[in-house]
């Protein structure tokens, strides 16, 4: 039977949830809380959603949507167009390669492999930044960005854990 | 404990090797970008205004809630506070009123000095008032992101004032918000001078709490606690405007200290200097 008009439009959503939950944390990054240190410690949570989704839905979240949230937060920051699309797809390309391998093990596994990446990403992002801008970056800030966004993965991905098992788990995923 | 089951979806080899591909092929063309973004490409900016435009009042309705419970924390430490502070302006107001007879006195003598001088006092300079909506403060860029009714008035370059000190520039402006650059942020390069001694140097930011002042004099006096004030040189910022103050002095760098935390910002003043920002303009054309 064909699905009606309704069905895809539901089904199209469905697939571009993992997108918006990024973009979502991507723009609640952005919302000033005028908490004491609250402007200089502040996790990547793009990093995160992006590893996260692209570990275990590498079907819901492609090539597109990672170079989209680059392109978002490029402008958002006002970092040169570009630049987080790069670290992004370092992302991408990084999980795609170690998905078969930590998918298998448990939790703290995908948390270590994400500190790998995270920490692969920031000194990247740290180069980049240094080459374009000609200066050389202090290390102590970044790290601490780098800290704040490990420790914050565990609540991030169990919230993306949830909305996973709850709304994106279909029958011919569970056939596959 | 039992760990929960995450179902994930296996590709096969060799579209993961395709993806790879596509992957690398994205990475050299976005580096492309970069470089491209480096010649301050029109059709990028345009990008970058589009998605601005679109997202920033996203990020503002996002902040409500937060907003909301900002405030309901203030209230609880305004309550805690009340009765120190009560105290404490019993003992500015007697100081206020010994300041206020001083000022009064020094006004005059001001006037009488300036009549003799046949001085013509500079015009006032007009602000507008731009909410924050959206901040930006990891290791990689300083900025702020600010709502702006009337955005007729507001240029490039025009400098953001907190309540009592500079905090940073106009970076670009995007229908009705504005990118505010920072002082902290490492673009940001203002020169200065030491208040008490008139030693000038140049503050920049360094993507931290605290900037660095650096080409100062080898000899010059600065200790901590000194105050920070723009010097009026290059054009861009007005002589005198607070920046922070000296909180620290070693053999290889000076530390400066905003005067104002920048994370409790929540409004701005965006300042019109007239003069200043035509010789912004003309030195950018």
């Amino acid at each position: 039977m064909k699905d009606s008009l309704t069905d895809v439009l539901a089904l199209t959503l469905k697939k571009l949830i993992p997108f918006f939950i990024t973009l979502f944390f991507v723009l609640l990054a952005y919302v000033p809380t005028h908490l004491p240190l609250s402007h200089f410690l502040r996790p990547d949570f793009a990093f995160i959603c992006i590893y996260f989704w692209i570990l275990y839905r590498p079907d819901l979240f492609g090539i597109v949507s990672t170079i989209l949230i680059g392109v978002i937060v490029d402008s958002l920051s006002g970092l040169p167009l570009g630049m987080n699309i790069c670290i992004f797809l370092f992302i991408y390309l990084l999980t795609i390669t170690l998905a078969d391998y930590v998918n298998t093990k448990p939790f703290i596994s995908s948390w270590l492999c994400f500190s790998l990446i995270a920490f692969l990403a920031f000194v990247l992002k740290w180069f980049l930044f240094c080459v374009y801008f000609r200066v050389l970056l202090t290390w102590p800030h970044i790290l601490m960005t780098y800290v704040s966004t490990i420790l914050i993965y565990p609540l991030i991905a169990r919230f993306n854990m949830f909305i996973q098992n709850r709304y994106l788990k279909t029958r011919e995923d569970i056939d596959e | 404990m039992k760990r929960r089951r995450v179902l994930f979806i296996r590709l096969s080899q060799f579209r993961i090797f395709l993806r790879k591909l596509v992957v690398t092929l994205a990475s050299i063309s976005a580096f492309g970008l970069v470089i491209l973004s480096k010649a301050d490409n029109a059709h990028l900016n345009t990008t970058e205004d589009m998605v601005s435009r679109v997202l920033n009042p996203v990020i503002r309705v996002m902040q409500l809630p937060a907003d909301g419970a900002y405030y309901l924390y203030e209230k609880i430490r305004d309550v805690v506070r009340v009765y120190a502070d009560n105290n404490t302006l019993r003992n500015q107001e007697e100081r206020v009123y010994y300041l206020e007879q001083k000022l009064q006195a020094l006004k005059i003598e001001n006037e009488l000095l300036s009549e003799m001088l046949n001085y013509i006092p500079p015009e006032e300079a007009d602000f507008v008032t731009a909410k924050v909506i959206a901040s930006e403060g990891d290791g990689f860029s300083h900025s702020l992101i600010a709502y702006i009714a009337d955005v007729k008035s507001v240029k490039k370059g025009q400098v953001v004032l907190h309540k009592k000190s500079v905090i940073g520039r106009i970076d670009s402006v995007h229908g009705s918000y504005v990118r505010i650059l920072l002082v902290t942020d490492i673009n940001s390069k203002i020169p200065v001078v030491i208040e008490r001694t008139r030693a000038k140097g140049i503050l920049s930011g360094n993507n931290t709490s605290v900037m660095n002042l650096l080409y100062t004099a080898p000899k010059a006096d600065i200790v901590r606690g000194d105050q920070i004030v723009t010097s009026g040189v290059g054009g861009i910022f007005p002589s005198g405007l607070s920046v922070g103050y000296v909180s620290k002095v070693s053999s290889s760098s000076i530390e400066v200290e905003p005067i104002e935390p920048i994370e409790t910002v929540e409004y701005v003043k965006i300042v019109n200097y007239g003069s200043y920002e035509d010789f912004f303009d003309e030195d950018c054309n």
